[in-house]
């Protein structure tokens, strides 16, 4: 069945996409306690650095993509330090840490919008040199595919540090009580800006994946993140293991949605999907 | 301080607030001197900026042959730009021109997602508008004030269906349209034809106006096998499906609408091959020149651009003839046998408010280039 094997490929695409922004998304999450909607923000900033160094300023793809992943990693730590940190050392709440993300993923957008115009641009320089694989009668390019390794190697490599690295524990400690790890004698101000840095780069991993499977425009950013967002809260949110699964099972209920009932339907499935787990299961479908 | 102080302060702030907008407000009327006021609502910023951008230099080029013979009646013509980024924001727009700019008539929209949210306030208002490239069916209905420099999209999708049926000789089609009223528009008139010439629409499914993955659809409708697919999109959705079209190596022949006739579809690098639908507006050379002499040699020119130009002459040849009253200007367009116009031969409106004749174009892009098929 050619259509099923195509869904399939779709699915691991949009799974894999989902699933980077996911990791990001509960790295930061499970460490500062509160929605990051900046995250969003972020994500497409490092689409729009590797728009500009390797469209405008022709750098080689690798050195482009290089860039905008250490440009949002690096923007993530600088807004940890200037906006959350001090908010943060004021006992200020979930609910106010979560609107100042708001204002900081309006500015960003703004900026954007400013620096780039508002227009909908691709990433990829040649449309016409695109590899496109043939498997069992689905296609995938490989752009794709790389995103789909790149997601898994990600994957694998955040869960080994968390489970087994000393640095890991830290962030285990930390997520699980930040006093009681200060206490210890954890550094949890440094580590946490720390997971800022890493979480948002491969938030930024996330954005460039999806420009260049897509393309970018300063407010999609908002909508990538909340299908992570999404993913992250079916799967279990705060667990980055769990995160990846429930972005696949979105990305599998979306496309065969789609695929039944119609594509007007999608935002809709994929919302009802969250209220249903919200309302039996809400610490996600693969909680223990 | 206490906070009584502030609750004080708090109250005289708001007083003066509400005392300024009420004395501001209060000039309901449309003036009698000084400047005339035009409103404009256009796609300034946006996926759709580049309409904006060539009506406005369209706009321009009118704004100043008028002005420098005089004006009309001897006041100059003020023009207020309004962005509605081709969305919803279209009402905003609508409600600021009308209700605090106090215009005398309105130009624009360009988007029919724009027009669809806007047009019942300015039909409660009785402003004239004209629209200058919005097209869905029925926007301009009814014996009201709103009129259209551009033929309805329910000859649009008639002409597609009419030329994708005998001229491209097509029988399966699919379609895949933007989920705005442009879009249902288009895709009901179109189905509807194409039913009725005898051919089959084996696929028909929209998605949103800023939806970034279409695969799953494409991956329907290649399994449906179609002779073409048609795509009555706005530029983002269409360089969206167009990219993901090659990713998974569908070579189905497209054609468009006439929304792909901006510089954001023609340089996305996907638009070779494309073929898409245009109303048939004039743009001579001669035009050009002048347009690009006043704007600036890399100005986009495209057909908004005549249509804006001709759009403000009229309301100033009319207003000329009938004054500033409103009612007297819908009068007048109702009457309207304009030759002079640049877009199409002869400007005259049905009862509707529509253009009365219609022609189109078939464009097919040749690397980033729109190439005229010869009908």
């Amino acid at each position: 069945m050619e259509v099923a094997v195509q869904i399939l490929f779709n699915t691991f695409v949009a799974g894999a996409i989902y699933a980077l922004v996911a990791i990001g998304f509960n790295l930061i999450y499970s460490t500062a306690r509160f929605f990051d909607v900046g995250y969003a923000g972020i994500a497409i900033g490092a689409a729009y650095v590797v728009l500009y160094t390797y469209k405008t300023l022709q750098f080689p793809l690798v050195i482009s993509i290089a860039c905008g992943v250490i440009a949002a990693g690096g923007l993530g730590w600088v807004i940890e330090k200037t906006i959350y940190k001090p908010l943060r050392v004021r006992k200020a709440s979930n609910t106010v840490l979560l609107v100042a993300s708001i204002g900081v993923l309006t500015v960003l957008q703004s900026i954007l919008a400013l620096l780039f115009t508002s227009q909908f641009q691709t990433l990829s320089r040649d449309i016409g040199s695109l590899h496109v694989l043939e498997f069992g009668g689905g296609a995938i390019t490989e752009t794709q595919v790389i995103i789909i390794v790149t997601a898994i190697i990600l994957m694998c490599a955040v869960m080994y540090v968390l489970r087994y690295s000393l640095f890991g524990k830290a962030i285990r400690a930390i997520a699980d009580d930040e006093e009681v790890a200060r206490i210890v004698g954890i550094p949890s101000e440094r580590l946490i800006g720390f997971v800022f840095f890493l979480g948002s780069a491969i938030g930024g991993v996330a954005g460039i994946a999806s420009g260049f499977d897509s393309g970018v425009h300063p407010t999609s950013g908002l909508t990538l993140v909340l299908e992570g967002i999404i993913a992250a809260i079916i799967g279990g949110i705060g667990n980055v293991g769990r995160g990846v699964l429930g972005a696949l099972l979105l990305a599998a209920i979306e496309n065969v949605g789609v695929w039944l009932v119609s594509g007007e339907w999608r935002g809709a499935i994929a919302f009802a999907v969250l209220i249903l787990v919200l309302l039996f299961r809400p610490r996600g479908i693969f909680s223990t | 301080m206490g906070s009584k102080m502030w609750l004080i302060i708090g109250i005289v702030v708001v007083a003066l607030i509400v005392a300024f907008a009420y004395m501001r407000g209060t000039d309901t009327a449309v003036s009698e001197s000084g400047p005339i006021k035009i409103g404009v609502s256009m796609p300034l910023s946006g996926e759709a900026a580049s309409y904006g951008e060539a009506g406005r230099a369209g706009l321009e080029l009118a704004l100043k042959e008028i002005n420098d013979a005089g004006g009309v009646n001897g006041r100059t013509v003020e023009l207020i730009y309004e962005d509605d980024t081709c969305d919803s924001t279209g009402a905003t727009v609508f409600q600021k021109l009308t209700s605090i700019d106090n215009v005398v008539a309105i130009i624009g929209p360009v988007c029919s997602a724009a027009a669809g949210p806007a047009l019942p306030i300015a039909r409660a208002a009785g402003t004239p508008t004209i629209l200058i490239g919005a097209s869905a069916p029925g926007l301009a209905g009814g014996d009201d004030s709103i009129f259209s420099n551009y033929a309805s999209d329910s000859l649009q999708g008639k002409f597609v269906a009419d030329y994708v049926y005998n001229t491209l000789g097509k029988r399966k089609v699919a379609v895949l349209y933007v989920k705005n009223d442009w879009g249902q528009g288009l895709q009901q008139v179109f189905s509807d034809s194409f039913t009725a010439l005898g051919g089959t629409v084996v696929f028909n499914d929209g998605a949103a106006q800023d939806a970034t993955d279409v695969k799953t659809l494409l991956t329907k409708i290649k399994a449906e096998q179609p002779d073409l697919i048609y795509l009555p999109a706005y530029p983002a959705l269409a360089v969206v499906t167009l990219r993901q079209m090659k990713d998974l190596g569908m070579i189905t022949p497209v054609m468009g609408g006439d929304a792909l006739v901006g510089d954001e579809f023609l340089n996305s690098g996907v638009a070779d091959g494309v073929m898409y639908v245009t109303g048939a507006v004039g743009t001579p050379d001669s035009f050009k020149d002048k347009v690009k002499a006043l704007s600036g040699s890399d100005t986009a020119i495209n057909i908004i651009t005549p249509l804006g130009y001709d759009a403000l002459h009229i309301l100033a040849n009319v207003i000329a003839e009938k004054g500033t009253d409103p009612k007297a200007i819908v009068e007048g367009l109702k009457g309207l046998n304009y030759t002079s116009g640049i877009s199409f031969s002869v400007i005259s409106y049905d009862q509707n408010g529509d253009l009365k004749e219609a022609a189109y174009d078939v464009n097919v892009v040749k690397g980033k280039t729109p190439e005229k098929l010869s009908l």
